[in-house]
């Protein structure tokens, strides 16, 4: 459960970098984005700066053109000079170019056009006006006539009319500059913040994301040692274990094999007391190194198992696939062979083939067989059963006996090393057969059970898992 | 010539009770006439080399050797080493006589050129037999060089 939470945790932990990596980088589009507009604006600013200019000097010009065609005019009125007139003219040709430039420059401005068209009216009065002193100069003979109509005239007053109107225009003109302008420095103003503020907040974001990674980096650092150290610490118990292991083993071998010396001269004195001193002892005198025999006969028994069974440790494995149903059938053969119990009827079914060692293999079937016999053999029909079947993952075989079974609450010391459910004397043996075979199932990766019921046999069960 | 003796058998055991049973069953059968028993390799190299006690022993080579494995001192390897490292010697028989029956014991043993190899059985009348047979097959049976 804590390491579901920890794995979680360690998930959100290690996503936290991205997504600050990420916000950097949205931020810095974000002001890239804004920076481009802010030029585009600036740009902008500086076209309407230029138009203004364009616009002011146009209508500078016309009011020049105006001020020219006044001058010419007022000058022939005055001295009659014809040479004048083309002068006259050529300001009046001027002025509808001007105009209608104009008109393009404020094409998109309706306020500005309506103020072109009345600035146009005027001019067309100062210049009916302009025409009518010039014609009345023409037809005249009396100059002052001319010169009277003139100062009565009221080209003056329009004049000043066109040039307040043009005044009005420039100053819409200069309004509109402004308004653009400040526009401008509204959007270089937010633009700086967001340069500044974006790049703040990319950089604390930057800043995060690196020192979680490097976090992150040192953590796992000190995991990797913690696991390095534990590691170690299994190695060392593992190589402990093993010592131990070997220890025991080689003190189990050595005690059985030492064992045996003082045995051999037990039964071998003992004999040698019944051969050389026969005429000196009396029946009982005999009979009781024949105890002394018997039962250090028995005792060797029992080291030679505990010898066999310390060997199982060591004796490396030799794994290959083995033809179960041959090995029983030979076992069979010699284990009838060995014994007077022949007329126990053995039932072999089909076994299927398993992966182990055959040598041990053999002594786990031997083992079985030998006490299915010994136990069943007291029976007047003493039956036999192997079987062996593939079941789900692993293959599990099996023998059983009509003998007289065990007690299932001793269940556990079935499998125990010098553990016996019977008397010596009922059935002989020393208690190391199932221990052994216990332990070369479970050498081999399998596992072994029994069931029984008393005085109506019992089943003994190992499986080892499919290759 | 008073301090000749041809020694048929060289038993090197440390075992007083394994040696005395197995002289019992080689006298029996009439084969531990010319016996000799040393009680550890060191004693079984002095004697075979004519070294120590046994420094000032008439030259002459035993047919047969029965050589325990497990011993104090020198253990019955470097004494079948020696045997079998020396031109004269390495005609002997030598019977490995022990109690293991490891593995790792018989290889080496065969590996070091040992003649034979058996493992004392605890049943006496069984050793008896054992020792007994193997007397009579070395002695009697088997073809050894003069």
């Amino acid at each position: 459960m804590k390491s579901i939470v920890s794995s979680s945790h360690q998930f959100w932990q290690s996503k936290i970098p991205l997504f600050g990596i990420v916000t950097a980088l949205v931020a810095l589009a974000v002001i890239t984005g804004f920076s481009l507009t802010s030029i585009d604006v600036f740009q902008d600013r500086a076209h309407w700066v230029d138009h203004t200019y364009q616009v002011r000097s146009n209508l500078e010009e016309t009011l020049s053109v105006l001020r020219d065609a006044r001058t010419a005019a007022r000058g022939f009125v005055i001295s009659g000079q014809p040479t004048l007139l083309p002068g006259y003219v050529a300001s009046k040709n001027l002025v509808p170019a001007r105009l209608e430039s104009l008109r393009v420059l404020l094409q998109d401005n309706p306020e500005q056009l309506r103020n072109i068209t009345t600035l146009e009216a005027m001019i067309a009065t100062v210049f009916s006006d302009l025409e009518a002193e010039i014609e009345l100069r023409k037809q005249s003979t009396d100059p002052d006539q001319a010169i009277a109509y003139v100062a009565s005239s009221q080209a003056r007053a329009i004049l000043d009319g066109v040039r307040t109107e043009i005044t009005v225009m420039e100053d819409v003109e200069k309004g509109l500059l402004a308004q653009r302008s400040s526009e401008a420095a509204q959007v270089a103003h937010q633009t700086k913040l967001l340069i500044v503020f974006g790049t703040a907040v990319a950089f604390l974001m930057l800043v995060a994301a690196f020192w979680l990674l490097l976090r992150e980096s040192r953590q796992r650092q000190s995991a990797d040692k913690t696991v390095l150290e534990m590691n170690k610490a299994l190695m060392q118990h593992a190589s402990q274990l093993e010592a131990t292991n070997k220890e025991l083993e080689s003190f189990s071998y050595s005690v059985s094999h030492d064992l045996r010396i003082p045995l051999r001269a037990i039964s071998g004195y003992a004999r040698m007391l019944q051969e050389d001193c026969a005429d000196k002892l009396d029946a009982e005198a005999l009979r009781l190194l024949k105890v002394i025999r018997d039962n250090s006969k028995r005792m060797g028994e029992l080291i030679d198992d505990l010898l066999t069974f310390s060997r199982l440790g060591r004796k490396p494995i030799a794994a290959a696939e083995i033809d179960m149903k041959g090995v029983v059938d030979h076992i069979i053969e010699e284990v009838r062979r060995r014994t007077e119990h022949d007329r126990v009827d053995i039932v072999v079914d089909t076994l299927p083939p398993t992966w182990g060692d055959r040598s041990l293999l053999q002594q786990v079937w031997t083992n079985l067989i030998s006490n299915a016999i010994k136990y069943s053999g007291k029976r007047e029909q003493p039956v036999v059963r192997i079987t062996g079947e593939n079941q789900g993952t692993e293959t599990v075989y099996s023998i059983s006996d009509n003998g007289v079974g065990f007690d299932m609450q001793y269940y556990n010391k079935l499998f125990g090393v010098f553990q016996r459910l019977h008397s010596a004397d009922e059935f002989p043996g020393t208690g190391v057969g199932l221990a052994i075979v216990q332990r070369i199932v479970v050498r081999l990766g399998g596992r072994v059970w029994a069931e029984s019921t008393i005085d109506e046999g019992a089943t003994f069960f190992f499986a080892f898992p499919q290759k | 010539m008073a301090e000749y003796i041809q020694v048929d058998i060289l038993l090197v055991e440390d075992t007083t009770t394994d040696a005395e049973m197995a002289i019992r069953a080689l006298r029996t059968r009439g084969l531990a006439n010319n016996l000799i028993w040393v009680k550890d390799g060191r004693e079984a190299l002095d004697f075979l080399f004519y070294e120590g006690s046994f420094s000032t022993r008439e030259k002459s080579m035993p047919r047969l050797i029965l050589l325990d494995l497990k011993m104090p001192k020198v253990d019955g390897i470097e004494v079948l080493r020696r045997i079998k490292q020396d031109p004269e010697l390495s005609l002997v028989p030598v019977v490995m006589l022990t109690s293991s029956a490891e593995e790792r014991d018989i290889v080496d043993t065969y590996r070091l050129g040992a003649n034979s190899y058996i493992v004392k059985p605890v049943d006496f009348e069984q050793f008896d037999q054992v020792v007994s047979d193997a007397g009579l097959y070395w002695m009697l049976v088997n073809k050894l060089t003069h």
